[in-house]
């Protein structure tokens, strides 16, 4: 065995020995007559064309969130790939897939050791409610009108024509995306590249809006593109490569505001309407200088990434109100607010192999933002409802530096223990906590005991301490006994661990992972976070062409937080505790070459989550749990392929997926519900839907079936 | 940058220019074994029958114009992956097995580290933080992912990565199928949309430096600057989201009003706890229902309105 391994290290010894000099052809190996004359490199064109058609039983948007396949009917199905290569390196590749359901192209072409280009365009659809009703319908780009007759009310119960006016909508987005791509190798060492890609976002989310202490839902539209470009030059070197590039993002909405008919009896009188500002146009770029170069000793390697780049935007701004009265009371400093916002990112790691028992690696990384937007400071309206005084609109910058170590032993050739530690610092401006400084370490354990059997685990620990900022005036009527999370002190423990072992034909793997958060010094807000979750997956390769599975999961996520009602009046603490189990199972068959022409697949997936929320409160009357929330999916996936020909094949495929929620949040909550809320009255996810498939798929070119055979 | 930034660079920089002196003498490269006669020729005698073999053809590594590919002009062919393999040719004695090659998979002859060295002979450039990653530490091997033989790498497809991914990460990808999660089940996203399984420089893999980078690449209304900022948004998107998926709205870490009252206990409403008594049946509360505190501050991104200083507009 020993001597099997001093050949591998050295067959691997002696390949990159060569390895280094092969960019120059000079490996010190003469391969003149190395012919490759037996080499079957493709040299024709070879495509596979799939045609078929998709029948969908029921209408869900649930089911058809993100596959197109939303709506009760029949689909057509059409794909094709396919692809051909020159004796004189050209080559070209294509993919057409989900034709008719959820288009999704992708052509690739070039000239081998030359140039590579790309041009793809893609869909996403979101459906995301297909049982929501509202009296608005949209007038013009950007706003919604209630119909003309409407009654206005102080309360959505007054609002007699509501039951009349309303009207089924669905909400949901697409985004299409396009790319295109360029690589040219100027030689063997040095490559440019450029990408670029676009994508158009369109349709409709479920938006909200406020009038003083009342509130409404409405369709609100959504029109915007995104377009990102990459521009850059790559080199490598028999020890390294470094890389230069230019990124750069241009977001465009194509609405600046959001207008919407006041259902509500106005105050003041001429607040018929209201507006909010979509999100504005911005633009963001980077350019970055990124690499790594192999040391000679040590199995050295350095990494570096060196980024700075700036986020700004100029959208101008709206008025301050629908209301001319309202608007006159106060005075815009600025018609826009020229923001910018300049980021930088330095990273740096050495890894070292100093013996072959000992490995390390230390990094170092800083990030940047620094909002360098002018001060802006004035009275504003409330809702199109009431002026009020000046206000500064505060710029949030953080510094954050973090530094971290590790370093395994190989004790055995079965054995590895390892360490690590972290050291992470952020400064903040205009925040409670001015800095925060996370101090970790972990220990870990990788073993390969015998035969198959691997296990790995580890263990860690973090520290966060909060430095108060003197400086902060603090939020005009916040609590003071408040921590926020994210700026407070926090001990951490996890622990994770994984087993897989291959006996005989199975293929066993476990994973496990367990975190605990106690926000120690927080009177009010989270209080403590927990969190472990366990999987699982037996896999049997039952004989050659059968392969079996069964796999399950299971998570819980609590947490615990706290307030004090009616601040600063009494003194009423309330707590809330929130549980949500997750539970998965699942299991499948795949059985091939079924009498040399038949492929059958058996899927099937069990998914639970459940939600419990319980506040304690004072008066203790007033306490108790709410209704759990619950989601169940069940989905099971049928499919059989049957090998007419060499060439033909054809597949039939049916799914079935059940899904019911109940959601205490939208249930039961009809557009007049809340005194307050004109909701939209989404109802809770619920449905069965199956789809039955069939389609033919032929192949073209490539050799022929007799050669194959052969 | 920092008062404490350029004491680190500097001390990284003494580091590096120590270590030359410590390093230990390397020893003599013995004597490299011997090619085959012919190349793939003398491969494909025994393994040109092999399906799984010969898909190699129909890859970027069989590419005989490009000076980078094992098959480009002069280069090593099969044996630029497996290694010297002219040991291997030879008919072994009676009693003997063959001289192996370099395999690759899991509980091959050649360990992972040297499975790993062979790809990053040629790849470190693309593969530049390779050793510094989760993946490295965890000495998973390339060939545990990659199955370069395939004509179509499954790893390297959106629709089929996942299933590559779920072999060892399971606990993410069961929260795929949490009531509200990115589209990665759907075949829309794969884990490489946001991470770089190769390593990165960033935190957690990403491909982007942060977190909310990464989440900008497909959500730019979110970056702003705004005029009327929410601190914890500029900062990083995964205080209230939970990326892998989430049983709460938005993938959310928790719903509002709770969420929000996380941070949030000013006087007035805001500190008011939710409670059972406002759901439809007992009085029915627009700070618990429908979407609880966004009825109202619906622009919790951010606003560029200048009434926007309480996110309502």
């Amino acid at each position: 065995m020993r001597n099997r391994n001093l050949i591998l290290s050295l067959a691997v010894a002696g390949a990159l020995a060569t390895a280094t000099a092969r960019a120059e052809n000079a490996a010190g190996v003469d391969t003149s007559g190395w012919k490759c004359e037996s080499c079957p490199f493709q040299q024709e064109y070879e495509a596979e064309v799939d045609a078929g058609v998709l029948y969908v039983d029921e209408d869900s948007a649930k089911f058809g969130e993100y596959n197109g396949l939303n709506e009760k009917g029949a689909y057509a199905d059409v794909g094709a790939r396919g692809g051909s290569r020159s004796e004189a390196g050209n080559y070209y590749d294509y993919s057409l897939e989900g034709l008719g359901v959820d288009p999704e192209a992708e052509v690739v072409f070039g000239k081998e050791g030359r140039y590579e280009a790309s041009l793809s365009y893609d869909t996403i659809p979101h459906e995301v409610w297909d049982t929501t009703v509202t009296p608005y319908a949209r007038a013009g780009s950007g706003a919604v009108e209630l119909p003309s007759g409407w009654v206005r009310a102080n309360s959505t119960g007054g609002m007699t024509s509501l039951d009349g006016s309303l009207r089924d909508v669905d909400i949901g987005t697409e985004r299409t995306k396009y790319g295109a791509g360029l690589g040219f190798l100027v030689n063997s060492g040095l490559e440019l590249f450029a990408d670029y890609s676009r994508e158009e976002i369109d349709g409709s989310k479920l938006g909200s809006a406020n009038f003083l202490f009342s509130s409404l839902q409405f369709p609100e539209q959504v029109d915007s593109s995104h377009d990102q470009f990459e521009l850059g030059a790559r080199y490598r070197w028999k020890s390294g490569f470094v890389r230069l590039a230019w990124f750069s993002s241009m977001y465009d909405n194509g609405l600046s505001g959001l207008t919407f008919d006041n259902p509500y009896v106005p105050i003041p009188d001429d607040t018929v309407q209201g507006r909010k500002a979509a999100a504005p146009d911005n633009k963001a770029y980077t350019y970055s200088l990124d690499g790594n170069f192999l040391l000679p000793w040590w199995e050295g390697v350095v990494s570096y990434r060196l980024a700075e780049g700036s986020m700004d935007q100029d959208e101008s701004f709206l008025p301050f109100s629908t209301s001319a009265d309202l608007s006159s009371a106060v005075v815009l400093p600025r018609p826009d607010l020229g923001g910018s916002v300049d980021t930088k990112h330095y990273r740096a790691t050495l890894s070292l192999r100093p013996i072959s028992r000992l490995r390390a690696r230390f990094g170092y990384r800083y990030d940047e933002r620094d909002d360098g937007t002018r001060p802006y400071a004035a009275g504003y309206v409330e809702s199109d409802s009431y002026a009020s005084p000046g206000r500064d609109a505060l710029r949030y910058d953080y510094e954050r530096t973090r530094y971290d170590g590790y370093g395994e032993v190989r004790v055995f050739d079965w054995l590895f223990l390892g360490a690590g530690g972290e050291f992470d610092e952020v400064e903040r401006t205009n925040q409670a906590a001015k800095r925060t400084t996370e101090e970790g370490g972990y220990a870990q354990l990788r073993m390969r005991p015998w035969g198959s059997i691997e296990l790995s685990a580890r263990y860690g620990e973090t520290h966060i301490e909060a430095d108060e900022n003197p400086a902060y005036q603090g939020v005009i009527g916040e609590n003071p006994l408040l921590a926020k999370f994210n700026q407070s002190n926090r001990d951490r423990d996890y622990a994770e661990a994984r087993f897989g072992w291959s006996p005989w034909k199975l293929a066993i793997s476990l994973e496990g992972a367990y975190a605990f958060d106690a926000y120690r010094l927080s009177p009010l807000g989270l209080l403590s976070g927990r969190d472990y979750r366990y999987a699982g997956t037996v896999a049997w390769a039952a004989a050659d062409d059968v392969s079996v599975y069964v796999a399950g999961s299971y998570q819980n996520i609590a947490t615990e937080q706290a307030g004090e009602e009616n601040y600063p009046t009494t003194s009423n603490p309330w707590t809330v505790s929130h549980e949500d189990e997750f539970t998965t199972l699942g299991g499948g068959v795949v059985w091939k070459d079924v009498a040399g022409k038949v492929d059958l697949a058996v899927d099937y997936t069990y998914a639970e989550s459940q939600g419990r929320i319980e506040t304690a409160a004072v008066p203790a009357a007033a306490s108790g749990a709410f209704p759990a929330l619950k989601t169940e999916l069940n989905s099971l996936r049928v499919s059989a392929s049957y090998d007419v020909s060499e060439r033909l094949s054809v597949v039939v495929a049916w799914t079935w997926e059940d899904y019911d929620s109940s959601d205490w949040q939208i249930g039961g909550v009809e557009p007049a519900t809340v005194t307050n809320l004109l909701s939209m009255s989404p109802d809770p996810y619920d449905y069965s839907v199956n789809v039955i498939g069939l389609s033919f798929s032929y192949r073209f070119g490539g050799p022929k079936p007799e050669e194959a055979a052969e | 940058m920092t008062n404490r930034t350029w004491p680190a660079l500097m001390a990284l920089a003494c580091v590096m220019g120590l270590l030359p002196t410590m390093a230990v003498a390397q020893d003599k490269a013995e004597e490299a074994p011997a090619y085959s006669r012919s190349g793939a020729d003398t491969c494909l005698n025994c393994h040109g029958d092999d399906e799984a073999v010969i898909g190699i053809f129909k890859t970027k590594h069989a590419r005989p114009g490009d000076p980078r590919s094992p098959f480009g002009h002069g280069q090593l062919q099969c044996e630029a992956c497996h290694g010297p393999g002219g040991a291997h040719t030879k008919r072994p004695k009676k009693g003997e097995e063959r001289t192996p090659v370099v395999q690759f998979g899991r509980g091959k002859a050649s360990t992972i580290p040297q499975q790993n060295a062979m790809c990053l002979g040629c790849h470190n450039a693309n593969l530049g933080d390779w050793h510094v990653s989760a993946h490295q530490d965890n000495e998973v091997g390339c060939a545990d992912c990659h199955s370069s033989h395939q004509p179509r790498d499954p790893v390297l497809a959106k629709a089929t990565q996942g299933e590559v991914c779920d072999d060892c990460h399971q606990l993410q990808t069961t929260d795929t199928l949490l009531p509200f999660a990115h589209p990665l089940r759907e075949g829309q996203m794969s884990c490489t949309s946001c991470h770089s399984p190769h390593g990165s420089l960033a935190e957690a893999s990403l491909k982007k430096d942060t977190v909310n980078d990464t989440c900008y690449t497909c959500h730019a209304d979110k970056r702003g600057p705004f005029l009327w900022e929410h601190q914890p948004v500029g900062e990083n998107c995964a205080n209230c989201h939970k990326p892998h998926g989430s049983a709460q709205p938005a993938m959310l870490t928790q719903r509002a009003p709770f969420l929000c009252q996380q941070c949030h206990a000013s006087q007035g409403h805001p500190s008011v706890p939710g409670l059972p008594s406002g759901l439809p049946g007992g009085t029915p509360s627009a700070y618990l229902l429908g979407s609880g505190c966004t009825n109202c501050h619906s622009q919790v991104h951010g606003s560029n309105h200048p009434s926007g200083a309480r996110l309502t507009r």
